[in-house]
């Protein structure tokens, strides 16, 4: 089930991501990646990350998407790419692409013969005396971990958060000459 | 499933990414690739933080996802400033900063 459930997920992704890049259509290409986020969103629930698959869907599927959405509405863009096609960008783009894949496939296929170190079975809390930074299900351990371990990083998240509204009204302001 | 097979999966993603990245032509979709391949490595590293039973691995992919919430807020006000100004979304018109 399990086996079922992680194929299942791995070809919602990678199918919907093709259709994001090759589309014609940009509303199909947004849809798309919403499904995409979802089925990564599925993979993290396989791989026993409950608390960031709900925060998956809640923020990137659920916020980053819909505001691509209304940018999408707003813009009011051209259904077709009508210009034709520059060949010579395109096989560039394509051979810089199958370059990459190749080596990152051969980096692959070399991490095979690495000893690797059996999974261990996923606790929900950490036990008495023990690491408390194991991974576990639950979200009680993660906000330990967020904010023993990891509490700069988070206020200085906060600072960015607080930077990007402030950057946002700054770059939507109109500008009119004064007489 | 071994960890061979989510780094594998993870790879294709950022692959697919890449290539939008490089070969559309409308901004958004350009934009909506680089947050696939942000998704992509937040794949990456949580069956890492899985397979060696770390917690920190989600904890910097929450840390990702609110940075990339943030550049996409960002992100998509440029879009929408640079659209008032030249009317149009495509990249090759988009050149005027071309030597």
């Amino acid at each position: 089930m399990q086996d079922f459930l992680t194929y299942f997920f791995t070809c919602l992704t990678l199918l919907s991501a093709m259709i994001v890049v090759l589309s014609r259509n940009t509303i199909h290409s947004a849809m798309c990646m919403i499904l995409s986020c979802i089925g990564i969103a599925g993979l993290f629930i396989v791989l026993e990350a409950y608390f960031l698959a709900a925060l998956q869907v809640l923020i990137y599927a659920g916020a980053v998407m819909v505001l691509f959405l209304f940018i999408i509405m707003l813009l009011d863009v051209e259904a077709l790419e009508k210009k034709p096609i520059n060949k010579k960008r395109f096989i560039q783009g394509f051979f810089t692409f199958f370059v990459l894949a190749c080596m990152f496939c051969f980096m692959l296929f070399l991490s095979f013969d690495l000893p690797s170190i059996p999974l261990q079975p996923s606790v929900s809390y950490p036990t008495e005396g023990s690491n408390p930074f194991v991974f576990c299900t639950s979200i009680k351990p993660f906000a330990y971990t967020l904010f023993t371990q990891y509490v700069l990083p988070f206020e200085l998240a906060g600072i960015l958060l607080l930077l990007a509204i402030v950057g946002v009204v700054v770059v939507s302001k109109k500008y009119t000459l004064e007489k | 499933m071994s960890l061979h097979f989510f780094i594998f999966v993870s790879l294709a993603l950022f692959l697919i990414g890449f290539l939008g990245v490089l070969i559309r032509r409308n901004t958004l979709v350009v934009y909506m690739s680089l947050e696939l391949m942000l998704n992509a490595i937040n794949l990456a590293l949580v069956a890492f933080s899985r397979y060696n039973n770390s917690m920190d691995g989600i904890l910097f992919v929450f840390f990702i996802i609110v940075i990339a919430a943030a550049e996409v807020a960002l992100g998509l006000g440029i879009i929408v400033a640079l659209f008032r100004h030249k009317q149009t979304l495509m990249v090759s018109q988009l050149n005027q900063l071309k030597f």
